[in-house]
């Protein structure tokens, strides 16, 4: 709560006193188009509810408040509320975030699984090694612009843009579910192409560390199946660290989006937040930055509140 | 003290026979380091050096415009031309110097900040530990490329021609998981004989810290300045690609988007007139993160002391 409170004062108080001001920009804007000191003052103040003059504590202090009454102000380029714009925009992006992730982190902890069960096949861990290394240095947004350009625009295979084929309606039909699906199909693969190997070397990792603990050594001389120490015994207990991580990823994935849901044409608060910088709208700006925020804040607490859950021995620990 | 020339060259020719040693032992390293060298230093050396040519004004006109490779004015027209009719392969290599030193600069901005906090937070505990603890939690909830996406939106363009500007935009909180396993561990090295011996000898708190705790932490500061060199250099062009930087043809990124652009707007993939457009601003900016993160293998080795006394035995027998 602190760290959410800082992160955004710290950041609004730089955005104030940078020297990008929107205010002073704004102002600057409506002076050279003609308007009276006056009148450009009460611009400003309808358009991002800051006036030029007033202190950045002040501006700070009417914002936190503005926050809990849900108040984000109005976005520049839409002129409606920037709360309202968002909430049509999260479902999607959460939805995007959510089923990629689900995919990366499957994928990923069997993958990871498997190469360390399988550590001492060396042609395996070589080729895996190369793939991932290269996969790993190819960022999400240049893989999305290779497979948009050619795989959907070129040769059509995919659909280029929307969330839904534009002769369907919205609702809870199968036709609606499978053409989400289908136009969120190359996207996902992007992020999942992107995420998966930096899951499953965390996977790896760890697995191997307990592979070689005292408990699997013997259940293996007690003649258990591989399938079976991987399943119930590694994986199980290489988990725990992989589990810490995926609320803070889900929300980071909120932003990760920017460029992805706006080379697709997909809803979503990366889109928004992309036409948000593309216009300078301000509000919408900051208000999609204190979302994110909130989500990466709310994702950690969950995680601490949760792990007693998935991990027993934290929860031995408190009662002790 | 009188240091003699011969003996600091000496010493310097060792460092660097060492790090060939180790490299040449390595050769996923060997040649991440080769292709830095050859595709991404030198061209930046001698852009920098004024060898070679200026760029050419923007030229108009269909036939122009992503020109198909020709042989004239070799070798500058062997990749055909961009989208403002100048020849490609000299947007390319005009685009290495402020690449490298922007992605150089945020890489060093990131290790230095994180050190510092890091370092003395773990060190010095107390008040400043607490401060330093809450600063390091707030940044670690601020996504590093988040914040510079929105700062780079809200800056003036002639604020971020500057590469030390855009350095620090890019590094703004990506210091934040560094500080916290830097303190952690020194806060584990803190207990480790040698300092508690060096504490007992009356030794200061800055050189403990220097001379000490950083010989233990050096491999992995390394390994964080070559992944936080990659991470600036993506963040880097993506941002740019969203046209926040100015724009301009030596950045990979523009070139990329026009490129795209051009694919996109006239369907021509398999007329593929703007190919080379698109695949080598692509590839130069894939293949600078490869070679880094491959070069990155070779850190463990260079600071294992045991592998160090063998090689550097070595190195001195053979002279």
């Amino acid at each position: 709560m602190v760290a959410w409170f800082l992160a955004i004062t710290f950041t609004f108080a730089l955005i104030r006193l940078s020297p990008g001001d929107p205010a002073t920009i704004l102002f600057g804007t409506f002076r050279a188009q003609g308007y009276s000191i006056e009148d450009a003052k009460r611009m400003v103040q309808m358009y991002i509810g800051i006036l030029p003059e007033e202190s950045v504590w002040y501006s700070i202090l009417k914002f936190f408040n503005n926050i809990f009454r849900g108040d984000l102000g109005i976005s520049i380029n839409w002129r409606i509320p920037v709360t309202r714009l968002i909430g049509i925009m999260l479902p999607w992006s959460i939805f995007y975030a959510a089923w990629s992730l689900a995919w990366a982190v499957i994928v990923g902890v069997l993958l990871g699984l498997l190469m360390a069960y399988y550590r001492h096949v060396a042609i395996l861990n070589t080729t895996l090694r190369v793939v991932f290394s290269v996969l790993r240095s190819i960022p999400a947004w240049l893989l999305a612009v290779i497979l948009h350009v050619y795989l959907a625009i070129g040769y059509r295979f995919f659909p280029p843009s929307g969330a839904y084929p534009g002769n369907v309606q919205p609702g809870l039909s199968l036709p609606f579910i499978s053409g989400v699906l289908w136009h969120y199909t190359l996207p996902v693969i992007v992020l999942v192409l992107t995420a998966f190997p930096g899951w499953a070397l965390g996977m790896m990792s760890m697995a191997i560390s307990v592979l070689h603990e005292d408990y699997v050594i013997y259940a293996k001389a007690r003649g258990i199946s591989g399938r079976r120490i991987l399943t119930s015994y590694v994986a199980r207990n290489s988990i725990l660290p992989i589990y810490t991580q995926i609320a803070p990823t889900l929300a980071t994935l909120l932003i990760g989006t920017v460029w992805i849901e706006s080379r697709f044409v997909l809803p979503g608060v990366g889109s928004l937040l992309a036409t948000a910088i593309g216009v300078r709208d301000y509000p919408l700006m900051i208000g999609c930055y204190v979302i994110v925020i909130t989500a990466i804040v709310f994702g950690n607490l969950l995680t601490d509140l949760t792990y007693g859950f998935i991990d027993p021995r934290a929860r031995i620990g408190e009662e002790t | 003290m009188f240091l003699h020339v011969s003996s600091v060259y000496d010493a310097m020719r060792r460092q660097i026979l060492f790090f060939f040693k180790v490299l040449w032992r390595r050769k996923k390293a060997f040649v991440g380091f080769m292709i830095l060298l050859i595709v991404y230093m030198i061209p930046a050396v001698l852009a920098v050096a004024g060898l070679i040519p200026k760029l050419p004004p923007a030229k108009s006109g269909w036939e122009n415009i992503y020109a198909p490779p020709s042989l004239n004015d070799f070798p500058w027209y062997i990749f055909g031309t961009d989208f403002t009719g100048r020849p490609l392969l000299l947007c390319l290599v005009w685009g290495t110097p402020s690449a490298l030193a922007i992605a150089f600069l945020a890489g060093l901005f990131t290790i230095g900040i994180g050190l510092i906090i890091g370092l003395s937070s773990g060190y010095i505990g107390g008040l400043w530990d607490s401060i330093a603890s809450v600063i390091i939690d707030v940044a670690l909830c601020v996504p590093s490329i988040f914040l510079a996406l929105i700062l780079a939106a809200v800056l003036p363009t002639d604020l971020k021609r500057n590469p030390l500007i855009i350095a620090a935009i890019l590094s703004i909180t990506a210091w934040a998981w560094l500080a916290r396993s830097v303190r952690s561990q020194v806060l584990s090295l803190k207990k480790k004989e040698v300092i508690l011996v060096a504490k007992a000898m009356g030794f200061s708190t800055w050189k403990i810290i220097f001379d000490d705790t950083m010989r233990f932490l050096m491999p992995f500061i390394f390994m964080s300045l070559i992944m936080s060199t990659v991470s600036a250099i993506s963040g880097y062009f993506g941002i740019a690609f969203l046209g926040l930087f100015p724009v301009d043809v030596t950045n990979w990124s523009v070139q990329l988007n026009q490129a795209m652009s051009y694919l996109g707007a006239l369907g021509l993939i398999r007329g593929g007139k703007a190919q080379l457009g698109f695949w080598l601003p692509t590839i130069m900016m894939i293949l600078i993160q490869v070679a880094l993160v491959n070069l990155s293998e070779i850190v463990e080795e260079l600071f294992n002391p045991v592998l160090r006394v063998r090689l550097i035995g070595e190195i001195e027998r053979r002279r």
